[in-house]
Formats: structure tokens, sequence, C-alpha cells
């Protein structure tokens, strides 16, 4: 039987300092993540607040910020429609489906961001159809250095992060449980509707988050695949660190994230609903 | 005699979690023909997408010439020669390398400190520790880079450090839901046990704690060193002209030329991790072997 102590950091503490240094191990990530993290960001926003002289295109600014905003979402959306079959699969199959999953999805992030979207460029552009594997037969190398090459390669790209979350959150449901539906007589299907399928909400609402952030601030695939006619803002923010603009750049840096938080919170708040309707 | 059964009963409850897990993962549920089918199918597309780029990167380092898209009719090895005869790449290769290491041993090492102090504490660690973990994905990494970029000089902090610092704050978060997922293996009754037979936390945390999650620490450093090495929105922001990671090199040189040296690192990257993997692995199972010789 497990025990849950409130607090027994005396356990195992010969004196005073032993207390502490154990205090400060618990509390030790949200201390480095105040230094590392929210100390340069605080600084930064005060740097910015004093900001005076900029130049800002408002009119480029909304027309990129929002081409960033649906795009990303558009791409999180085929990203989880793509990652939680695999998801399932995972789950339910056995050992050989389980080792298959975990093999196709690691081996892409071990390669890789960057090299990932360099190969969608020579897939879609090969000059030998047998090397394209399929894409240019379906006509995809048509749509290259547009909106639809940059939606499709991103939310293939980010398949690999959903799916681990995915699986993070469908391993909440234990075998016992699934074994307990099967003795009170559910066939497969009603397993995966009545209880794999509420899982999967909340598993695709947290893995959803996360993904839409990671795609609202990827530069790599809207630069490679867009050929500059799908810039999403953190382009146009580099292009203005590169030139030497600082003070621009901090603006868009700092109303992206304005809105960016605006669009995330619904998606926390039904993230935080969903879990705790899980608990009761 | 006492000492003896205490063992035995760790011994046997270590064994107990490990049965648990090894029933719960290994089990196949699904008993339908067609429900397997239909996920198979809903599956290929999605499977297939994302394996093909990375059967594509073998295909150009190996058959790939100075355009991407067009390749040589016989694989060679031309590109691995010129990347490992080139001092910027191996500059670059050394750098990420040494970067990740630290980063990725940094992390590993802050966690389990973490994972090890939060069984004393009550649930208000743990809550403050996520929300603080999330922020780094929930906030565009872009905006933090920047921030370093901006805020650094200012501290006097050299490249290396905002480098090390913007990773460590990234690759964190993945090593703690690594960690935290292993801690379901983790009995709080052993490690109060240790504590209680008079053992102190450091003691405690080498000896009882770190041998329970020694595959985890493995996991975590390992997928900290490739996500650390991979990672290119920090290093474009901080980075300047003079020490360059692989990831900055390769997104320097992605509007100048379509060489395959994106092709080679990536290629580069997957036999380490196999040959990594493939001696873990083997030493493991000499191990084992070995235990049962000396256990016969």
């Amino acid at each position: 039987m497990k025990t849950k102590p409130r607090s027994v950091g005396w356990l195992g503490s010969r004196s005073k300092m032993s207390v502490l240094g154990l205090k400060l191990g618990a509390w030790s990530l949200v201390i480095l993540f105040g230094i590392l993290y929210v100390l340069p960001l605080g600084s930064w926003v005060g740097l910015v607040l004093d900001e005076r002289s900029f130049d800002m295109n408002w009119p480029l600014f909304s027309s990129v910020a929002w081409r960033t905003l649906w795009l990303s979402a558009l791409s999180s959306l085929l990203c989880l429609a793509g990652a939680l079959p695999l998801a399932l699969l995972w789950r339910l199959g056995g050992r050989a489906e389980r080792t298959t999953m975990l093999a196709a999805m690691g081996i892409p992030l071990i390669m890789g961001f960057l090299a990932r979207n360099w190969s969608w460029i020579g897939l879609l552009t090969s000059k030998k159809r047998w090397q394209s594997f399929g894409t240019q037969l379906v006509g995809l190398d048509q749509w290259l250095y547009t909106h639809v090459s940059v939606v499709v390669v991103m939310s293939f790209v980010f398949v690999p992060i959903a799916f681990f979350i995915l699986v993070q959150r469908l391993r909440s449901l234990t075998q016992i449980q699934i074994d307990a539906a099967r003795t009170l007589g559910l066939s497969d299907f009603r397993i995966i509707l009545g209880l794999l399928l509420p899982v999967s909400i909340r598993a695709c609402v947290h893995s959803g988050t996360i993904v839409f952030a990671l795609a609202t601030t990827f530069f790599i695939t809207p630069q490679m695949l867009g050929g500059g006619r799908c810039d999403f803002i953190t382009n146009l923010l580099l292009s203005k660190l590169n030139d030497g603009d600082f003070s621009t750049a901090s603006i868009i840096g700092l109303t992206f994230l304005i809105l960016v938080t605006i669009c995330m919170v619904p998606l926390v708040y039904a993230g935080v609903k969903l879990g705790h309707g899980s608990a009761r | 005699m006492r000492e003896s059964s205490l063992a035995t009963d760790l011994l046997a409850e270590r064994c107990k979690a490990t049965m648990h897990i090894l029933r719960d993962s290994e089990r196949d549920t699904l008993r339908n023909p067609g429900i397997r089918i239909t996920l198979w199918l809903a599956s290929a597309i999605p499977l297939a997408a994302v394996i093909m780029p990375c059967l594509y990167l073998f295909l150009w380092a190996f058959w790939g010439t100075a355009t991407v898209g067009i390749t040589n009719s016989t694989p060679s090895l031309q590109w691995f020669s010129q990347v490992a005869r080139s001092q910027d790449w191996r500059d670059a290769l050394w750098y990420s390398t040494w970067i990740g290491i630290l980063v990725s041993a940094s992390g590993t090492f802050a966690v389990t400190i973490h994972s090890y102090s939060a069984h004393f504490f009550g649930r208000s660690v743990a809550v403050w520790t996520q929300f603080c973990v999330l922020l780094p994905y929930l906030i565009p990494g872009v905006v933090f880079g920047l921030s370093l970029r901006l805020v650094g000089p200012q501290l006097g902090a050299p490249e290396s450090i905002l480098l090390f610092a913007g990773h460590l704050a990234f690759v964190l978060p993945i090593q703690y839901f690594i960690v935290e997922n292993a801690q379901e293996r983790v009995s709080r009754d052993m490690l109060f046990a240790g504590n209680t037979l008079g053992a102190g936390h450091s003691i405690n945390y080498i000896h009882v704690y770190l041998p329970v999650i020694r595959p985890t620490i493995l996991n975590s450093f390992v997928i900290g060193f490739f996500l650390s090495f991979d990672e290119l929105v920090i290093a474009a922001m901080v980075l300047g002209r003079a020490d360059v990671t692989v990831a900055k090199k390769l997104w320097d040189q992605a509007t100048k030329h379509n060489t395959p040296e994106p092709a080679v690192i990536a290629v580069l990257l997957f036999v380490t991790y196999g040959v990594g993997l493939a001696s873990i692995t083997g030493f493991g199972m000499f191990k084992k072997s070995r235990n049962r010789k000396i256990a016969i």
C-alpha cells in the first residue's frame, strides 16, 4: 500500500541544513525555470515596454500573424487526426505493433526536423518518380512552395510529437480496466467507443495545445516549403533581427506573445476542465 | 536476519512492479480483426508520411548530388568524406556534441534530484513544477530566444552560456515527463524504509532510488542529447558567426545550396543511436546471461 504523507522531509534528515537541502531539491526545477526562463523573459518584457522608437508595419504584421495562427491551427488538427489512430493502435495492439510504432515515431525525432524538411523538398522535386515515394503520384508536388505544402509537411513533421503525448495520456487507461470491460461483455468497438475515446479526447486537447504552440513558433517549414510566400511571424522576426532592428523585432515578439496567449487560454482551460472531469 | 528479510521484501516488490509493467505492456487487447485492420488502414497514410522522409534521407546521403531531387545511379560516400574533411563541420559537430552532453546531463541530474525530493513533500510541489515545465512549450520559443539574445549581452553572458540555458529550458520538460512516468515503479515505502533504517538522503538517493530508475535515466539522457543536438530556435537567435551548432550551420546553408549535408548528419545521428542502443542492449543481455550462469 502506497503512503502519501503531506510532508515527511524530516525523514532521513540529520539536521536543519539537510531538510533545507531536501526542500531545495524538491523546488529545484521551479527555481531553475525561474532563473533560466522567467528572469530573461521578464527582463526582456521590461525592456520592450520602455521601447519608444520602432518601425512597425501593422498591416503586414496582422496578415502574417493571422496566417501563422490559422495555418498552425489547421496543421495541429491534421496532425492530431494522423497521430490518433497510431496511438490507438499502440495502446490496443500487441508487442509487434507497439515496437513498430515506437520505432516509426522515434526514428524521425532522432533524424531531426531540419533534415526531414529538406527531405520533403527532395521528395516533391525528385526527377525520378519512384524516388518521390508516391508523393508525386497524388499530385503533392504541384503544391510545393504554397500554403498546402507548408500545412501538409508541418502536420506530418509534428505527428511523432503528438503521438508520444497521446500515448502518454492513453497509458492512464490500464489493462485491468480494459479486461474488466471485456469481462462485462463489451466488444472491441464498444471498448474503443466507451473507454478509449473519452480518454483520447482529453489526450487530444493536451496534445493539440502543445502542437499548436510549437507550430506557431515554427519557421523551418514556412521558409523551406513556403518559398517566401508563406512566412510565419518567426520568419518576420528573424528577418528584423538579421537587419539589426531589435526594437521592431521585440515589439513583434511581444505582440505575438499576447496573441498566442489569448489563443491558448481556451485550450488550456479545456484541458484543465477535462482533467477535472476525469478525476470525478 | 531483519536486514535480509527487508532486502527480500524490497526485491519482491521490485519483481511485482516489473511483472505488472510487463503484463500491462505486452497484452494484445484487440480480438476483432476488423477493428485491427481499420486501425492499420487509418494509420497507413500518417505512418508512410512520417517514414518516407527518413527513407529519402538515406537515399540522398548515398546517392545524392549537389542538387536536391537529382540522384546518381551509383552510391558513394563522397558527402560523408566531405563532411569529415571539413574543419567547419568538425567544429560544429564537436560544439553540438559537448553542448548536448552538458545540457542532457544537467537536465537529467536536476530532474532526478527533484523527483527524489518530491516524494517527501506534498502535491503543491508537483503542481508548481508541472506549471513551470510546461511554460517553454506554451510560450513561443522564438520569444524566449529573443529575450536571451537581447538580455544576455547586458548580463555579460557569453553565447555558449545563453545556448546552454536555452537548450536546458527546452529539454528539461521532456526529461521531466520521462522521469515522472517512471515514478510509478518507485515505491515511496522503499524510500522511507531506507531513511527509517538510518540512511541519509544522499545514500538513499544513490543506492536505493537511482538503481530503480536506471533505464529511465539513460532514456532521459539520450533523448535530451538528441533534442539539444537538433535544437534550432535558440541557436538561430543567440549564435553569431563564430561558433555554430550543427543545426545552425544547416539552417545557414538552407538558402545557399542544396548539397546532402543534412542527410549525412541525419544518417550519422541514426547510426550513432543505433550503435549505442545495440551496445547497451548487448551489454544488458550479456550481464543477464552471466548472472543466470552464476545463479546456476
